[in-house]
């Protein structure tokens, strides 16, 4: 199933130019960054190594789990055996694989290879972020809903932490997505950082289930 | 008769339009099936759910005995309205991904076998962006061509085809018929009824007007005589036997008798020195408007 994804991205435009984007991602901030003027300055609090797996994870694999079905594979959910819980994890193991691709791409742009607990760390980041692409994308089946929800809850979520009481912040900040979520390296948290995985794959696991039934 | 499909008392309504009124009928294992009916009499929804694309407001369907299910997918193949492929892909590879998803062993090469039987053989690795209508409609058939296909539900497979692509497709379709798979094909077109169909049923309205074999429905058409002086011709043939009345058009007479007297019909009215002018058997199209008369005066009956 995940030779089907590849074969199917291997020529196609839009998601060709999506993944091209996301392996380019840590030139242009580079670039960005050498370009501008004396005062100012752009950066990225991500390695750029891990920048373009990032990329690739919020762009290509919301556009693999929501416009590509819509173009192509739907009717073929109902009328095959095809599932689509079968169907989202090829998709979800064809993003990893492009993810890790960029990875590579990008730590030989850039000649480092980081080391292997911020590697660790880092994959476990990637591999968190397309888990809440996933179920978002089962939920709304919308590229440009995945992508606005994304940047508005990246902005708001900060702020409506923050009027949280004191003494909840640091398990919120754990278990919601696009938080605290993936810092696995905060050890503190980490049981209840597990426990909201673990939900957010039982989400997503349902959204795509009950697809197609 | 062993059914492939049953369909008991299915009912769909959309808002207050009633479009399936509670409609039954049987498929037939291993046998052309053709489902006729004008555009809007219901088709299209009949294919839609029977694919489980929509669920019906009442009613059963039943595959081989079984509802509509992940097995029943495994070996029924459904070509419903427009074909949906990727543009940028080949041919070969767009029925190869459908064959991965109906987990099929070394499906690339069973894509290209699929492909050779719809006759796309040569255009196999052209994309399918580049595909005609009807190299797209075949390419959807081809789809369907999958091993261990038991049954294949086609919604009007020849629409948009040229003479020689429609051909093609009925060719390739009887050929499936030979290997023993069921095909239930919608069409609107009475001609390709009149050849192909072993099995038919008629929809009118949201209803079943006709269900039974070709043949049956055959022996129901009349003889059908364009004559000079057909109050004549109608008075001749009753002296001879015949229940005959006069047709819808200018000279045209109605004889109730089965194909075998169209020569005994005609010496008749030759023999009282009539000019007949033609002489046939009613076609499926006026049959066709016969059974749809008679279910509309039923409703006005029950009405």
């Amino acid at each position: 199933m995940t030779y089907s994804e590849l074969i199917k991205l291997k020529r196609n435009p839009a998601g060709l130019a999506l993944v091209a984007l996301a392996f380019l991602f840590p030139l242009v901030v580079l670039l960005a960054d050498r370009m501008s003027g004396e005062n100012v300055s752009v950066s990225s609090s991500v390695q750029p190594w891990l920048q373009a797996p990032l990329v690739v994870v919020f762009l290509l694999g919301a556009y693999l789990l929501t416009l590509e079905p819509a173009a192509g594979t739907e009717k073929w959910l109902w009328t095959t055996p095809l599932r689509p819980e079968r169907l989202a994890l090829a998709k979800v193991t064809a993003t990893a694989l492009v993810a890790l691709a960029a990875f590579l791409f990008a730590a030989g742009l850039f000649g480092s290879l980081p080391a292997s607990r911020e590697l660790f760390y880092g994959g476990l980041a990637a591999l968190s972020s397309l888990l809440t692409v996933t179920w978002l994308s089962g939920l709304l089946r919308s590229f440009a809903g995945v992508l606005v929800a994304s940047v508005i809850w990246s902005q708001a979520a900060p702020f409506l932490h923050s009027l949280l009481p004191e003494g909840i912040q640091g398990v919120a900040w754990s278990v919601l997505p696009a938080l605290g979520l993936t810092h696995f390296e905060d050890a503190a948290h980490n049981a209840a950082r597990i426990g909201a995985h673990v939900l957010y794959l039982l989400l997503a696991y349902w959204v795509w289930a009950r697809r197609a039934r | 008769m062993d059914s492939a499909i049953e369909v008991r008392g299915l009912t769909k309504r959309y808002g207050e339009r009633e479009v399936l009124k509670g409609i039954s009928f049987r498929v037939p294992k291993g046998a052309i099936s053709l489902y006729l009916g004008p555009n809007g009499a219901g088709k299209t929804t009949t294919f839609r759910l029977l694919a489980g694309l929509e669920r019906p407001d009442g009613g059963e369907i039943l595959f081989w005995d079984r509802p509509w299910s992940p097995e029943v997918k495994q070996t029924t193949g459904v070509t419903l309205e427009e074909p949906r492929f990727y543009p940028w892909l080949t041919g070969a590879e767009n029925v190869e991904i459908v064959f991965r998803y109906r987990n099929v062993e070394h499906s690339r090469r069973h894509a290209l076998e699929a492909l050779d039987r719809v006759g796309l053989g040569d255009a196999a690795h052209h994309r399918f962006g580049k595909y005609s209508l009807g190299m797209r409609q075949r390419l959807y058939m081809a789809a369907q061509l999958f091993p261990g296909v038991r049954a294949v539900l086609l919604d009007e497979p020849t629409n948009g085809l040229d003479v020689e692509g429609r051909e093609q497709v009925w060719r390739m379709l009887m050929d499936l018929a030979k290997q023993g798979v069921s095909l239930f094909i919608s069409t609107h077109q009475v001609l390709e009824a009149e050849r192909y169909a072993e099995y038919l049923v008629v929809l009118h309205e949201g209803r079943v007007a006709y269900q039974g074999r070709y043949r049956d429905l055959a022996m129901r058409r009349r003889i059908i005589v364009r004559a000079t002086r057909p109050g004549d011709a109608v008075a001749m043939l009753a002296r001879a036997g015949f229940r005959a009345y006069p047709g819808r058009r200018e000279e045209e007479v109605y004889v109730e008798a089965p194909a075998e007297q169209l020569a005994r019909v005609l010496e008749v009215l030759k023999d009282g020195g009539l000019h007949v002018f033609d002489g046939r058997l009613e076609d499926l199209e006026e049959l066709y408007w016969r059974i749809k008369d008679d279910v509309q005066r039923t409703d006005q009956v029950e009405a």
